[in-house]
């Protein structure tokens, strides 16, 4: 017997890109297209267009990868800045987006690596990464807002997702980031091979078991389906790449 | 597939659900999943975690983030970083090149004829006016003076050209050029190959040609020998027609009639971003003296402004009032700021102060930290020397000795000659040293300095090239435009505002003082060919 896979597959989470819709086709792409070159031949003025273009997504991937929104804000405005002070070698071999979030996330690792190290440096001994509080709190703002709940299920989706983005955050780098790439911002395997410069082989390998890490630790935290009951009070926290 | 290999079948699974399969693994993929439960369920596992990632809040950039980001940006461009300027221009800034050099041409003329040529002009036509309105920009001359140039590129050189030949007709360049024979356009540049630079006579046979004050007088040293041949043009006939109201003073803000030009190089990008940073902090309040006020309020109005610039020291700002309304007033007011070449109108009182902490930034910077480099001190003392002769010139400085692409565009630098260059030399290095040298070279009190009337800076028939830098103008009618030079002025050019083109430059880190410049050519040593015609003993 075959399988019919017809809901089983999940689509592409296109809408995720936004007001911006999804990677830039055909009349966007020219016109992004013109601008870049308009900005290579030194005008400026198109420059703010990309950036509202963009800015969500960038901002948003940043956020995912460093784990806090004041980095991400940093990060994001070096992204767009790097980008604008290289777009002379941009030459128009992959999309533009895909070597702009090239340039972001390789910019989060870094900024999220650093900011590790800082931690590990800390001794004020309050224990837990500052990325990790900024990340719980800001999930727990959201949780609190009791507008996101089903009406149907209240309370059970904002702990899942309490549960889900301590797990993402507690992945490492190399995983969190495919993660982020495909399941948040809506990549194609093609398009993360290029951004992070790795084998399409390699995506779909640490796609793979960074969703697996996940699902363990919604399944540890008991929140893995809908009506089951928690587990453990503790969420996962370090599945660490599976 | 699973008993063999259960993690392969677990990342086509995950796979599966994002459509990355190829058809033949999705058929096989949908067999193993019609056959096995395990991996049915572990696909709605794989299902739910994946939605649930999807599901996450997100966040949207904040509003700001556009506006910081191109603010960042222009400030970027402002600075000029020189990896992106050549990524975005080829390798080439000409509209840079050429934004300075004819600003530079522009500026030589009106400034040449306020210095050479308006002793003639009875006082009530000396006040400045053009035919630019408040708040237009400063216009550049046109490109036809710099054949070398390279050629335009893009929006922004079309603007610039358009930009230059309007003030070249504002001007009435060819009009003069017209009753002068001379041939027009590119190519009518002197047997050197760069500009035909014409001193005071020239600017008098301008002006004549254009407002019939001075009858036209051949001197003998038409030309300056190594300088830039660039022919000097007049000012527009209203220019010198205009009586000394407060409305004109009001124009005079914003008409940029008598700008200086002044190319200052820092040692690395980080001392001149401090002085780009000086320049946007002194600029930030804008005059917002009404452009029209009131009768009544007219002649408070230009006292406040005369009492704004007066103004000495640090004050930048000075808060005045025309009638009963408070209004700020800024002593500093940036006209235009591209690439790295800020156009910033400045009262003339405090030209000198303001100047001085511009060319100041990087040094102080430097000696807070010592990778921000060195200001180069002796291009410095150019400035603060130009400015007390109350010359109009640019001002090079080359750490390497070897000219840059603006400074080969511009031609050779134009400056007066300094014979205690040598002996500026030896402080180079240290602005305070600097500073302290030229106190014991030029011991003349602030009070004397108070009390001598400022204007033109060179007796009558005196050039820019002809003038000794160390003569501190000590003739009636002299100019002196040193750190300590403060107070009231009579003539009408010192209520005015003068306009600065400022054009920030880097040149690579150095350690070292600057290399003693050729005996000519160099900025501080460009001495004359010839004697000067007139006025000299």
């Amino acid at each position: 017997m075959e399988h019919d896979g017809t809901n089983q597959r999940l689509e592409r989470p296109r809408e995720q890109w936004g007001s911006a819709e999804t990677a830039p086709a055909g009349g966007r792409r020219v016109e992004e297209a013109a601008w870049i070159r308009r900005m290579q031949a030194g005008d400026l003025s198109p420059f703010a267009d990309l950036v509202r273009r963009y800015q969500d997504q960038v901002y948003n991937t940043c956020w995912r990868i460093c784990g806090n929104v004041e980095d991400a804000h940093d990060v994001a405005q070096d992204a767009f800045l790097k980008a604008l002070d290289s777009i002379g070698d941009f030459h128009g071999r992959s999309a533009f987006y895909t070597w702009l979030f090239r340039i972001a996330v390789n910019l989060a690792i870094s900024q999220r690596r650093r900011s590790r190290q800082r931690m590990m440096l800390s001794l004020d001994g309050s224990g837990g990464s500052r990325t990790d509080a900024d990340a719980n709190a800001r999930l727990s703002e959201y949780v609190a807002d009791e507008r996101l709940d089903p009406p149907e299920k209240p309370g059970e989706r904002r702990e899942l997702q309490r549960v889900l983005a301590a797990a993402l955050d507690g992945l490492d780098d190399d995983y969190r980031t495919v993660v982020v790439l495909r399941d948040i911002e809506g990549f194609d395997y093609d398009e993360i091979a290029a951004v992070l410069s790795v084998p399409r082989g390699t995506v779909k390998s640490r796609l793979h078991r960074a969703r697996q890490a996940l699902r363990q630790a919604l399944e540890r935290a008991g929140v893995d389906d809908p009506g089951r009951r928690p587990r453990a009070e503790q969420p996962a926290g370090s599945s660490r790449g599976a | 597939m699973r008993k063999k290999d259960p993690d392969k079948l677990s990342e086509q699974l995950s796979a599966y659900l994002d459509d990355e399969l190829s058809d033949r693994e999705r058929r096989a993929v949908e067999r193993a999943l019609g056959s096995d439960a395990e991996a049915l369920a572990q696909l709605d596992g794989l299902r739910h975690t994946v939605e649930a990632v999807r599901s996450l809040p997100r966040e949207h950039a904040p509003d700001s983030l556009v506006g910081d980001l191109t603010a960042a940006a222009e400030r970027r461009q402002l600075l000029d970083d020189p990896g992106r300027a050549r990524a975005a221009t080829g390798g080439a800034r000409p509209w840079r090149a050429l934004l300075a050099t004819a600003a530079a041409v522009l500026v030589v003329g009106p400034a040449a004829w306020w210095m050479f040529g308006r002793e003639g002009v009875p006082p009530a036509e000396r006040s400045l006016t053009t035919s630019r309105g408040i708040g237009q920009p400063f216009a550049a001359d046109d490109a036809r003076t710099e054949p070398e140039a390279a050629p335009p590129e893009g929006a922004k050189l079309a603007a610039l050209e358009k930009q230059f030949a309007d003030a070249r007709r504002d001007l009435g360049v060819d009009r003069q050029l017209a009753a002068r024979g001379a041939p027009e356009g590119p190519g009518r540049s002197g047997s050197g190959g760069g500009q035909a630079f014409k001193g005071g006579p020239a600017a008098e046979h301008d002006k004549a040609a254009i407002g019939g004050t001075a009858a036209p007088e051949h001197h003998a040293r038409d030309e300056i020998p190594g300088r830039a041949n660039t022919p000097l043009v007049g000012p527009p006939a209203e220019l010198a027609a205009a009586p000394a109201d407060p409305t004109t003073l009001l124009a005079m803000m914003a008409a940029p009639h008598e700008p200086i030009v002044l190319n200052v190089t820092f040692a690395g990008v980080e001392a001149r971003n401090e002085a780009a940073g000086l320049i946007d902090n002194f600029c930030q309040a804008q005059t917002t003296v009404p452009p029209t006020p009131e009768a009544g309020a007219k002649d408070r109005t230009a006292d406040a402004i005369r009492a704004m610039a007066r103004a000495q020291g640090d004050t930048n700002r000075t808060q005045i009032a025309v009638g009963d309304r408070p209004v700020q007033v800024a002593s500093a007011r940036l006209v235009t700021a591209t690439d790295g070449c800020y156009v910033v109108q400045v009262a003339r009182e405090q030209l000198p102060a303001w100047l001085d902490t511009v060319t100041h930034a990087a040094s102080d910077a430097g000696d807070l930290e010592l990778s921000y480099g060195e200001i180069r001190a002796r291009g410095r003392e150019q400035v603060i020397e130009s400015l007390r002769l109350g010359a109009p010139t640019y001002v090079f400085d080359h750490p390497t000795g070897e000219p840059n692409a603006e400074s080969a565009a511009l031609g050779t630098p134009v400056t007066a000659p300094d014979p205690d260059a040598a002996e500026r030399d030896e402080t180079a290095d240290d602005g305070r040293q600097n500073r302290a040298a030229r106190a014991e070279r030029e011991p003349h009190d602030a009070d004397a300095r108070k009390r001598e009337p400022r204007g033109r800076g060179f007796a009558d028939g005196e050039t820019v090239a002809s003038a000794p830098a160390s003569q501190p103008s000590a003739q009636p009618g002299g100019g002196h435009f040193g750190e300590m030079a403060v107070g009231p002025t009579s003539t009408a050019a010192s209520e005015s505002w003068v306009t600065l083109v400022i054009n920030l430059m880097t040149a690579p880190l150095t350690s070292s003082a600057p290399a003693a410049e050729p005996s000519s050519g160099g900025p501080l040593t460009s001495q004359p060919a010839e004697p000067p015609a007139r006025g000299q003993p």
